[in-house]
């Protein structure tokens, strides 16, 4: 009976929940899903994290590479962010060229990285005007059921904190660069932004870490992006019911809960990890 | 993909399988290259015989692998990956796939070779270098799919296909096992009984 209901009547279904305060899957409106974080599992990849929030799993890879700086950032390094969503993690993605949600999120993170200077891209450079390093971060969706980019931004801040960057140096008579992988140090990592995501349903309710489910009923969204300062890095609402600024205020004192939650976590996996090189 | 001349069935376009851009030493881009392509037919040719396709005609199934990390062997483990995600999905089908490879250098055979061992052809062997993935249906023994590179005699061929087929035989104990377990944690009350 209720399932019949519920697909005849999505909408009418998720309100019975929330009048009572509550969603089907037992959360309250401001609880997360179960988060899992385990870092350093692709050793192909120079830094790696797998994010499971609930059931939506993102895996971030790193790769880092040489590049000539620019003539008018000589001086800096290039951070290249990627998101992926392929087929295989919804049959909502078809196979074929990035989707418009991939090309956003992947311009999200962007971002995110720009305005909260995760790492500064002078931190990059290894000779002023010939060489830095050019950091890939691919982040591969591989199960869909709501907020990617919540577990995109803890996938790559712990992929960047678990990337090795050997030594280099440029050798005074040949002019190349000499990579010494004997002495590795870690990314300098400045900052580390934490994003919660809202579903709002019916221009009035905000709901937490919305589902596949949740966000197609949803009337809008709205990401919010914290620093360890509790500093707002990003505010990302892309169109949808409208955020009043005492509901924009509540949101953001739950981002900074979120950000402590998530911060505990990052924390006692990267202790977990021995690292076997230098730590600058 | 048409197969029967009545009606058209098939496993779907070919199968895109892709490496993720981490997945090797040297990072790649995400347009799918010509060895994706080759080993997404090669998939494709594998896996159609084991499905029970006449079962589901007027209909597309889409299987797609991605490489998270590629130490060698691939294709083999693609093969058994895709297999058994199509026999958790309940798609029905004869038999499984289980894929094992082997690389030859001289009278050295290497089964289920990591990327370091794989087969390059500037080895220092002139003969008998060569590597060898077989798709195999083990319940049916019968092989589904056969690839071979590099230079080959004869009886090393052979052995070399009758070691493989040891290899997959060994490997479908492992898969049984997966299967099984997977079953009993979606039917709670089927374990209870006994």
């Amino acid at each position: 009976m209720a399932a019949g209901f519920k697909m005849v009547e999505p909408l009418e279904y998720y309100r019975k929940f929330l009048k009572e305060n509550c969603r089907p899957d037992g959360r309250e409106l401001g609880e997360f899903r179960t988060t899992t974080l385990n870092i350093g599992s692709i050793t192909t990849a120079d830094g790696s994290a797998l994010v499971k929030l609930g059931n939506t799993t993102v895996v971030c890879g790193i790769k880092v590479e040489f590049a000539t700086p620019t003539v008018d950032a000589s001086n800096k390094g290039y951070i290249v962010p990627n998101v992926d969503l392929p087929p295989l993690c919804s049959s909502r993605f078809r196979p074929g060229p990035p989707s418009e949600q991939a090309q956003a999120a992947s311009q999200f993170i962007y971002d995110v990285i720009e305005n909260s200077q995760i790492i500064q891209k002078e931190d990059l450079c290894i000779e002023k005007g010939k060489l830095a390093w050019v950091v890939y971060c691919d982040m591969v969706c591989l199960d869909y059921d709501g907020n990617l980019l919540d577990a995109c931004i803890i996938a790559l801040l712990a992929a960047l904190k678990n990337v090795q960057l050997p030594a280099v140096s440029i050798s005074e008579e040949t002019g190349l660069a000499e990579v010494n992988m004997n002495q590795k140090n870690q990314l300098n990592i400045r900052k580390h932004p934490v994003a919660t995501s809202f579903a709002i349903f019916d221009d009035t309710i905000f709901i937490v870490d919305p589902t596949a489910e949740e966000e197609t009923l949803a009337s809008g969204m709205a990401t919010i992006v914290i620093d360890e300062e509790d500093r707002l890095c990003a505010v990302h609402k892309p169109g949808g019911s409208g955020l009043s600024s005492e509901k924009l205020q509540d949101c953001i004192v739950r981002a900074q809960t979120r950000h402590r939650e998530v911060h505990k976590l990052l924390t006692e996996v990267m202790k977990s990890v021995t690292p076997t090189i230098n730590v600058k | 993909m048409g197969l029967g001349p009545t009606y058209s069935m098939g496993l779907g376009p070919p199968l895109p399988r892709g490496f993720a851009p981490f997945s090797c030493k040297k990072r790649a881009a995400w347009i799918q290259g010509n060895l994706e392509k080759e080993y997404s037919l090669i998939m494709e040719q594998s896996l159609q015989p084991a499905i029970c396709l006449h079962k589901y005609p007027r209909s597309q199934i889409e299987v797609y692998v991605m490489v998270l990390e590629n130490d060698g062997s691939t294709l083999a483990a693609a093969l058994t990956c895709a297999s058994i995600a199509l026999a958790e999905a309940g798609i029905e089908m004869f038999d499984m796939v289980v894929g094992c490879s082997l690389r030859q250098c001289g009278d050295v055979s290497l089964l289920d070779p990591t990327a370091a061992e794989e087969y390059s052809a500037a080895s220092s062997q002139a003969v008998n270098n060569g590597s060898l993935t077989v798709a195999l249906l083990p319940t049916l023994n019968q092989i589904s799919g056969l690839v071979s590179k590099g230079e080959w005699e004869e009886q090393t061929s052979v052995e070399a296909i009758k070691a493989c087929i040891e290899g997959c035989q060994k490997l479908y104990s492992v898969v049984q096992q997966c299967l099984t377990k997977s079953v009993k944690r979606k039917i709670p009350q089927l374990v209870s009984k006994d």
